[in-house]
């Protein structure tokens, strides 16, 4: 026996005894056990004072819930008695009931008894109204309606036909159901559809859930009650909300002019598309069909328009739309039959201008026309492949096929054009934005994955493709993706034409250029090896190109810390005077500064970079990337040289550029947020820089992950900051987080490593941790010795400070 | 018309239940509030409704123990009401006291004080690590409104066991919530 089991005997015995004879009674049971007997003897007390406590239930007296249970078990409503629920509409519940006159099953429709109200009464009738005035095999039946009393409270109630079976979706999920199948279906429907539109009225609330295809495998829709007849004087707007993901675009707007037949057609337009797909048709609120339907099934079984035909249905303007349910119909038939099909064939050009009206709120106006050519283009070479599998099949219409190829061949000559344009409208566009990144970074990623597949003989298209997104990717700071696209345009242009090798370095550079943005060293080597051997090869590859490819290099040594070997570059590069061109030479300036500010050497890189950033100024104008890195720099070394003024003043201003030019979360972006948070750490105003910092951390983990270089270089100065603050042990925290993470993720001996060690050291040493210190120290030195100059500042700091733990 | 795929629930688990159930209970009681404030009739109404719900759902996905339902519908109760009343209690701590009434509500103006109610919960939470049963049989009665010969039948228990259980329990709670009263 438990002891709660020995508290509970003795406690029931207790209270049966009389009061008097308690106490003897828990002396004798209790023996020598104190605990016991006065746990009992509590109990016992607590009991008489509890009187009447928790006699009166929570929610109400005389609830019960099993009462309520038995209760609506028996859920009466006229003639029908409820006998479990089979669907829930938001404010009516349906249930699968007996008629108690004719035993029949029906579908019985009542308002939620939360939702009861006169006008819900009156709309589940005009609801019974408008399926009364219905008599079609495409359409649920309704047997009665009225008012009632249920629960005790005036309620309507709606009785209809009980369809056993699976909705739509489920149906055509569910094994076995070929496209064809499933389009026949969609043929139904369409019917039932213009059925209820030759009656007056329209469903506007189509979707598969739905529509039921009952035991007979025929398509039956139910649910109207967003139903209402089409009266040309009633205010559109009142009709009650459809389901987004399936409501014509007017619909969405809430259109005073909506027009009932139009959305109902839109609706089965987005049904068939989804059905076809397995994508929505409508998401966030944007029709987002793309230019081709990714109809992998029904290109095999169907060599109708299909696409074309369901395209027709989604137009965004109601009056192009198809025009009635029942020509949706008869298309989808002409579809199934191989015969063509009447809906216009709209040309790359007007789905362009579409694609670009519909989409300027998203992206903005040179966003979104590049956006549109670019889904132009795919539209073009997805034509294009369509057609030659027409012609492959020899199907019957084998001279409209020809004539299209003619027409398509046209047009992919137009679309290489429009790619390269393509590139430089990108290109302008990124870097002009401003706080749209985010947006225009959606659509990207959008227009990247529904790139169709590879199309033989279409290389070059798909290669100004491939380029222009990744390259644009790689500005919004996506890198994984940009890789990916450019890793494909690389392999679209594998030529050994003059052009195609450049384009190939080209490629070449950018890969290295974002490995290097990702902090992947080795990566950006092998790129930037590759783009070499190359160049070494073709004497024909241009001086810009070359020069290129040489900044690249030198960029990666200083990254590596190199700093000789770069700076042995740099005067080779410089030697050639005349025919370096300003911008490579500013480059190299911003590379040259860079180091010294690594160095400490901030007063030799004020010197440097103060007539450069003139140069700048004049030659790229005051808000180019070049004037603005340059302006960075010399914000970080003044910084670095304490003189808090100016480092102030210039990083705010290259702060405000740079968020212009890049976004608020790229990388250079982050880097000069980065030296305006460690100058804020200077000068002592620590919330501000510490709230900044964090911000990078996050933005660079977010972008790079937790354990690259530069987040775990943001996680450092983070840590410095608090140890500035006096949060020691935070700081002590991060600091040790932040090596571990560093020699999980870095190379063995990386510098940083090296850094992080002689960090905590610095601020072990401040907590009085003289004797770890000093290990701290000896780990960066041991790292660092081999790889700097024997002059470097930063080792003599080390051995300093090392001493004077010693 | 019949709901799509019933068959394939079968493997819920009791969780999944009580989530649905609690939710239906939940939703209902909301629109409860809103509606009509201070009416005990509408309340009961909707939450014999609501129990209902759970009960058909539950028999949607394959034959379940009656009383395993009547169970968790109690529980769920018990979870609103308690989450009722932090909501109460921290707009009582915003706004201070004034305008309070007017914050009343149905479900709980007529239950107990919000604080008693949390205190019972906290309670409740610790009597379930000692027994369970017990804990159970507060559920039960105190806000499913059962008998003790119906909670009898749930717990598998004789109706004496459950007077002795409730006794012990109520004494339990009372010192626990009311503090020990004096000796002697």
């Amino acid at each position: 026996m438990s002891r709660h089991q020995r508290v509970r005997a003795l406690f029931l015995e207790a209270l049966e005894a009389p009061t008097a004879a308690r106490d003897e009674l828990l002396r004798r049971q209790c023996g020598s056990d104190e605990e016991l007997r006065a746990e009992v003897e509590s109990l016992i007390q607590s009991h008489v004072a509890a009187d009447s406590f928790l006699d009166s239930g929570a929610v109400a007296a005389g609830f019960s819930v099993a009462e309520a249970l038995a209760r609506s078990d028996e859920l009466c409503v006229g003639p029908y008695v409820a006998q479990a629920l089979i669907g829930d509409g938001g404010s009516s519940l349906v249930y699968r009931a007996r008629d108690s006159r004719t035993g029949a099953e029906v579908a019985l429709k009542l308002l939620r008894p939360g939702a009861l109200s006169p006008e819900a009464i009156e709309e589940l009738l005009a609801e019974a109204e408008v399926l009364r005035s219905l008599e079609h095999p495409g359409i649920v039946r309704c047997f009665d309606s009225g008012q009632a009393q249920v629960h005790g409270a005036q309620s309507a109630f709606l009785a209809m036909e009980l369809v056993r079976g699976s909705t739509l979706s489920v149906h055509v999920r569910s094994s076995g159901v070929t496209t064809r199948e499933t389009l026949e279906l969609l043929v139904r429907v369409a019917r039932a559809v213009h059925h209820i539109h030759e009656r007056g009225s329209a469903h506007n609330d189509l979707k598969p859930d739905n529509i039921l295809i009952d035991a007979a495998g025929q398509p039956r829709i139910i649910d109207f009650g967003s139903a209402r007849r089409l009266d040309p004087a009633a205010d559109a707007r009142r009709a009650p909300g459809g389901t987004p993901r399936y409501s014509s675009p007017e619909r969405r707007r809430g259109d005073a002019r909506f027009d009932g037949v139009a959305g109902d057609v839109y609706s089965l337009g987005a049904i068939t598309y989804e059905l076809l797909t397995g994508e929505p048709a409508v998401r966030d609120g944007q029709t987002t069909v793309r230019a081709n339907l990714p109809l992998d099934a029904t290109r095999t079984e169907l060599r109708g328009d299909i696409d074309i035909v369901v395209r027709h249905a989604l137009e965004r303007d109601p009056e192009r739309r198809s025009h009635s349910a029942a020509f949706f119909a008869d298309e989808l038939e002409r579809c199934l039959a191989g015969q063509p099909v009447l809906s216009p064939r709209p040309s790359v050009y007007r789905r362009l201008a579409e694609f670009g009206r519909a989409n300027r709120v998203l992206v903005g106006g040179l966003a979104s026309t590049a956006v549109a050519l670019l889904l132009g283009i795919a539209g073009t070479m997805w034509a294009l492949q369509r057609v030659r599998e027409a012609r492959d099949a020899e199907i019957q219409q084998r001279q409209l096929a020809e004539s299209r190829l003619q027409e398509t061949q046209a047009e992919r000559q137009r679309a290489v054009q429009g790619a390269v344009f393509l590139g430089q409208l990108f290109r302008a566009f990124t870097d002009k934005s401003q706080a749209g990144t985010e947006k225009i970074e959606k659509t990207l990623v959008a227009a990247a994955r529904s790139l169709p597949p590879p199309v033989e003989g279409a290389d070059e298209v798909q290669f100004a493709l491939h380029q222009s997104l990744g390259i644009a990717l790689a500005d919004v700071g996506r890198y994984e993706l940009a890789l990916e696209q450019l890793q494909r345009a690389l392999e679209r242009c594998q030529g050994e034409a003059p052009e195609q090798v450049e384009d190939r370095v080209n490629l070449l550079i950018n890969l290295a250029e974002i490995h290097r943005l990702r902090g992947d060293i080795s990566s950006n080597l092998e790129h930037i090896e590759q783009a070499e051997r190359l160049i070494a090869q073709h004497d024909s590859i241009s001086e810009a190109l070359r020069m290129r490819c040489s900044l690249s290099r030198i960029g990666t040594l200083a990254d590596c810390g190199d700093y000789q070997t770069a700076r042995g570059l740099i005067a080779q590069l410089r030697e050639r005077g005349d025919d370096l061109d300003i911008r490579s030479s500013l480059r190299l300036t911003a590379i040259e500064v860079r180091m010294l500010n690594e160095e400490r050497r901030s007063e030799e890189a004020i010197e440097v970079v103060t007539p450069a950033l003139e140069r700048s100024r004049r030659a790229t104008g005051a808000r180019s990337e070049e004037t603005v890195e340059l302006l960075s720099l010399l914000g970080s070394a003044w910084s670095q040289s304490d003189d808090f003024a100016p480092a102030e003043k210039i990083l705010e201003e290259a702060l405000e550029e740079r968020r212009r030019l890049f976004g608020e979360r790229h990388p250079s972006t982050l880097q000069t947020m980065h030296n305006l948070a460690s100058l804020r750490a200077r000068q002592g105003r620590l919330e501000e820089a510490l709230e900044m910092q964090e911000k990078v951390a996050q933005g660079r983990a977010q972008l790079l992950g937790p354990w690259h270089p530069r987040t775990l270089l943001s996680r450092n100065n983070y840590a410095s900051q608090l140890q500035t603050a006096g949060r020691l042990s935070e700081a002590l925290v991060e600091l040790r987080a932040t090596l571990e993470g560093a020699k999980k993720a870095l190379p063995v001996n990386h510098w940083q490593i090296g850094l992080y060690h002689r960090n905590l050291a610095v601020l072990l040493q401040t907590m009085g941790a003289s004797k770890e210190a000093r290990e701290q120290y000896q780990a960066c030195l041991a790292i660092w010795e081999p790889q700097f100059r024997g002059d470097d500042p930063r080792l003599a700091d080390v051995r300093r400070m090392l001493k004077l733990v010693e | 018309m019949v709901s799509p795929n019933s068959s394939s629930h079968q493997s819920s688990h009791s969780s999944d239940l009580y989530a649905q159930i609690y939710e239906e209970v939940r939703a209902i009681a909301r629109r409860c509030m809103a509606r009509e404030r201070g009416s005990h009739t509408l309340q009961a109404t909707a939450l014999a409704h609501e129990a209902f719900l759970a009960l058909a759902r539950a028999q949607e996905q394959g034959p379940l123990d009656r009383s395993h339902v009547v169970a968790l519908a109690a529980r769920a109760i018990r979870r609103i009401l308690v989450n009722h009343a932090n909501a109460r209690l921290t707009r009582r701590r915003g706004d201070g006291l004034r305008g309070e009434a007017l914050e009343e509500e149905p479900m709980a103006s007529s239950g107990p004080d919000p604080l008693e109610l949390l205190a019972l919960s906290e309670a409740l939470e610790e009597l379930e690590r000692v027994d369970a049963r017990h804990a159970q049989l507060v559920e039960l009665r105190f806000f499913g409104g059962l008998s003790h010969d119906e909670i009898a039948r749930i717990q598998g228990v004789s109706p004496r066991t459950v007077d002795g259980d409730w006794a012990l329990t109520r004494a339990w709670l009372h010192r626990r919530i009311c503090g020990a009263s004096k000796t002697g």
